[in-house]
């Protein structure tokens, strides 16, 4: 496998992983910071309410001293003894039964009203107006034990109160709060209290009702919503039916309904979050707290919700969520980049260094491997260059002495040639001399003679075979030149072949080729001759074969000569191309040695081996 | 004067050229010799034989340069070499070219010389 793949498969995989991951810890974050978010919500709500509570508690507080003032308790204690010598109370009230009290009409002039009182009273009204630049309370008055207004500071009011329900309410719990709602009169939220007043024993003495605006307070809470309003996430004020008293900015009291999911609002619990799911399918988180008051303060009924989308927040992790997703996006690409150019910068130059031993090995030095940028590689392919000039300069250097080893033996071996040629040549001369004189003895009256006749006869064959072995010398010794052709050496094998009577007993195989040769094609000839000459002669008289193969190998052509023969005396085997060896009787065993020099001349070369017998001829191709 | 035709033998072995002027006499042919290329020259010229047998190795003129300078002189000249070994293929093939009637191999058998000038003088 190739290694920028590998690269490329690993690198891929580290940023899957990593994408995956990054993956499954932020959706397994994102479900736990959904828990969080309605816990967050609720103390959100909590804490509006709360504050809400603190201040109409705190508030509740002010008017509670009133009652615990001294002369208010005495007023009172005076006003109760004075009704209750009156015989018939019932009638009393009967009579009073029309008159509405209001503090913007002179107070009339009727029986139990305290002027003291109601200026006390006139005093607290004008404190708070001064304080908060606006009417805080929208009524306040003080009854006796016996339910008689006997003092109104704000607002109006009937005379008799014992037979309101609050009265009586206030009079047996010590402490009435009605309802926290939108007072079309006052044009304001307004609350109603009643508190009982009890002298230092504990005795009852009377009722103080007061109705308070919670406008400045429920302002702070808007003013609190508006600040975390956003738009996924909504602060809703509820009174105690589930009305809408605020929503997104806007302050309605027109919605009469209830909101849907009010009775899903565990009324028993104070806190709590429920989860709603509307037409797109889309999750809400409403957390909720409802007013429980503060300290001695029971709290009204109202109830601060936090409405958010479930996965508003998680819209925030969606960049987040991104640059995951780009960043794991990039790695793989990348990755494919780094393995494209890691098979650049690696595995081509591998694949080139791969060529060059081929190249190298078949001889060929000229292929370089390209350099790289990348340092080790380069180190290493100018190693494999530097190995292939060496090789080169090496197998030159060799060339180069084994072709001086060569001129050397030559230059002696032709040396040694002149001198047998010359020597062949004046042999000649003494021996024609010789042959025409036992011609011209012949013919004469002793040749005639029969005894005479047979030494001349003997003489004549002695001159034959001194004339054969002459000639067989300067055949060996004769250098000409090479007149180079480009021939097929099929046709050369041919017709070497066709030169020669084959005895019947021996059959020859020659294959067609078409390889060609630069060669004197004669000289190749005779080479071609002499080997299967001598094939001819080993098989002698039996049955036999000669095989003829042409074949090319590396840049040479190879011919091989096979026969069926007994094969080459393992004892000459080793010197039979050398002149003078010979297994023949007749022989000059310069045969082989003819063909060595003529082989050599083309720069070729010639072996031989046993089993089976086969000589090997090889040439160099025309590289042309 | 002879009516016997004229053979012109030239070979520096002086041996050897008397035996085969002996032979050839005996069968017949008038002969003059000589023992180099520019004698046989000067010889030619001045006998105008019917046929000239020359060795090619010799001394001061070889037969080949002997065969041009003859040629030259009479296009017409018939000529024979006798060779103990045919070294200079080019000579050789010039000289065929100018119509050297022959080669004579040494060593030459009675019978093959008696042929030679039978045919061609």
């Amino acid at each position: 496998m190739r290694i920028s793949i590998i690269m490329i498969i690993a690198m891929f995989a580290i940023f899957l992983t990593f994408a995956m991951y990054g993956m499954i810890t932020l959706d397994l974050s994102i479900e736990e910071l959904r828990k969080l978010l309605g816990t967050r919500n609720e103390s959100l709500s909590f804490n509006m309410i709360q504050d809400l509570d603190e201040n109409v508690a705190n508030r509740l507080e002010d008017f509670v001293e009133i009652t615990k003032l001294d002369h208010v308790q005495e007023i009172l204690k005076k006003s109760n003894v004075q009704f209750s010598q009156i015989n018939n109370l019932e009638s009393f009230f009967a009579q009073l039964e029309n008159i509405e009290l209001n503090d913007k009409q002179p107070f009339p002039e009727i029986v139990g009203r305290e002027n003291e009182l109601e200026s006390t009273l006139i005093a607290v009204k004008k404190f708070y107006r001064d304080a908060y630049d606006s009417s805080v309370i929208e009524e306040l008055f003080i009854t006796n034990e016996f339910g008689a207004n006997i003092a109104l500071g704000v607002g109006h009011s009937d005379y008799r109160q014992d037979d309101e329900e609050w009265w009586q309410t206030t009079k047996n719990s010590g402490l009435y709060i009605g309802t926290l709602e939108y007072n079309e009169e006052y044009q304001s939220n307004v609350i109603p209290f009643g508190l009982r007043i009890d002298d230092e024993e504990g005795n009852f003495l009377g009722v103080m009702r007061v109705v308070l605006t919670l406008d400045d307070m429920i302002q702070t809470v808007i003013d609190d919503a508006e600040i975390l309003n956003n738009p996924n996430r909504n602060v809703v004020l509820l009174d105690h039916n589930g009305i809408v008293v605020y929503s997104q900015g806007i302050q309605n009291f027109e919605n009469e309904l209830p909101v849907s999911y009010f009775k899903r609002i565990d009324l028993e619990k104070n806190v709590g979050t429920i989860q709603l799911t509307n037409e797109q399918n889309e999750v809400r988180l409403v957390s909720y707290a409802r007013s429980t008051g503060f300290l001695t303060f029971p709290g009204f009924g109202w109830t601060i919700l936090v409405d958010q989308t479930r996965d508003s927040f998680v819209e925030e992790f969606v960049d987040l969520r991104n640059s995951i997703l780009v960043i794991s996006i990039i790695g793989m690409i990348s990755s494919v980049l780094i393995g494209i150019i890691v098979s650049f910068v690696i595995t081509n130059p591998l694949k080139d260094m791969a060529k060059l031993v081929k190249a190298v090995s078949q001889g060929d030095f000229n292929f370089k491997v390209k350099p790289s940028k990348i340092n080790e590689i380069n180190v290493i392919g100018e190693s494999f260059n530097k190995m292939s000039d060496s090789l080169e300069k090496l197998i030159e250097t060799e060339k180069q002495l084994a072709e001086a080893q060569a001129r050397v033996k030559n230059e002696r071996l032709f040396a040694i040639g002149e001198l047998s040629a010359s020597m062949a040549h004046n042999m000649k001369n003494p021996l024609a001399t010789i042959r025409s004189s036992a011609d011209i003895i012949k013919r004469t009256s002793i040749g005639n003679d029969k005894e005479i006749s047979q030494v001349l006869q003997r003489m004549d064959r002695a001159i034959s075979r001194m004339a054969h072995q002459i000639e067989d010398v300067l055949n060996f010794v004769r250098i000409t030149p090479m007149n180079l052709d480009k021939v097929k050496i099929y046709s050369v094998l041919n017709s070497a072949i066709k030169s020669m009577e084959i005895p019947q007993n021996i059959a020859i195989e020659l294959e067609k080729t078409d390889i060609e040769v630069k060669c004197d094609s004669r000289k190749m000839e005779s080479v071609f001759i002499n080997i299967i000459l001598n094939a001819i002669q080993a098989i002698d008289k039996n049955m036999g074969k000669i095989t003829i193969r042409v074949k090319t190998e590396n840049n040479f052509v190879v011919i091989e000569i096979e026969d069926t023969g007994p094969g080459i005396p393992e004892k000459i085997m080793s010197d039979i191309f050398d002149p003078l060896v010979t297994t023949k009787e007749r022989g000059t065993g310069l045969g082989l040695s003819s063909c060595k020099n003529i082989v050599e001349q083309h720069g070729g070369s010639i072996s031989a081996k046993n089993n089976p017998t086969v000589f090997s001829v090889k040439l160099p191709m025309d590289k042309e | 004067m002879s009516l016997n035709k004229t053979i012109l033998l030239v070979d520096d072995d002086v041996d050897l050229m008397e035996n085969t002027a002996y032979m050839i006499k005996s069968i017949g042919f008038d002969v003059v010799t000589a023992e180099n290329g520019a004698d046989a020259v000067e010889q030619f010229k001045e006998v105008k034989p019917d046929l000239v047998l020359m060795d090619i190795k010799m001394p001061k003129m070889d037969g080949y340069e002997a065969f041009f300078k003859i040629k030259q002189h009479d296009s017409e000249a018939k000529v024979v070499l006798i060779t103990a070994f045919a070294h200079d293929p080019k000579k050789h093939q010039k000289a065929e070219s100018m119509n050297l009637l022959a080669t004579l191999n040494k060593p030459y058998t009675f019978e093959q010389l008696e042929k030679v000038v039978k045919e061609y003088a």
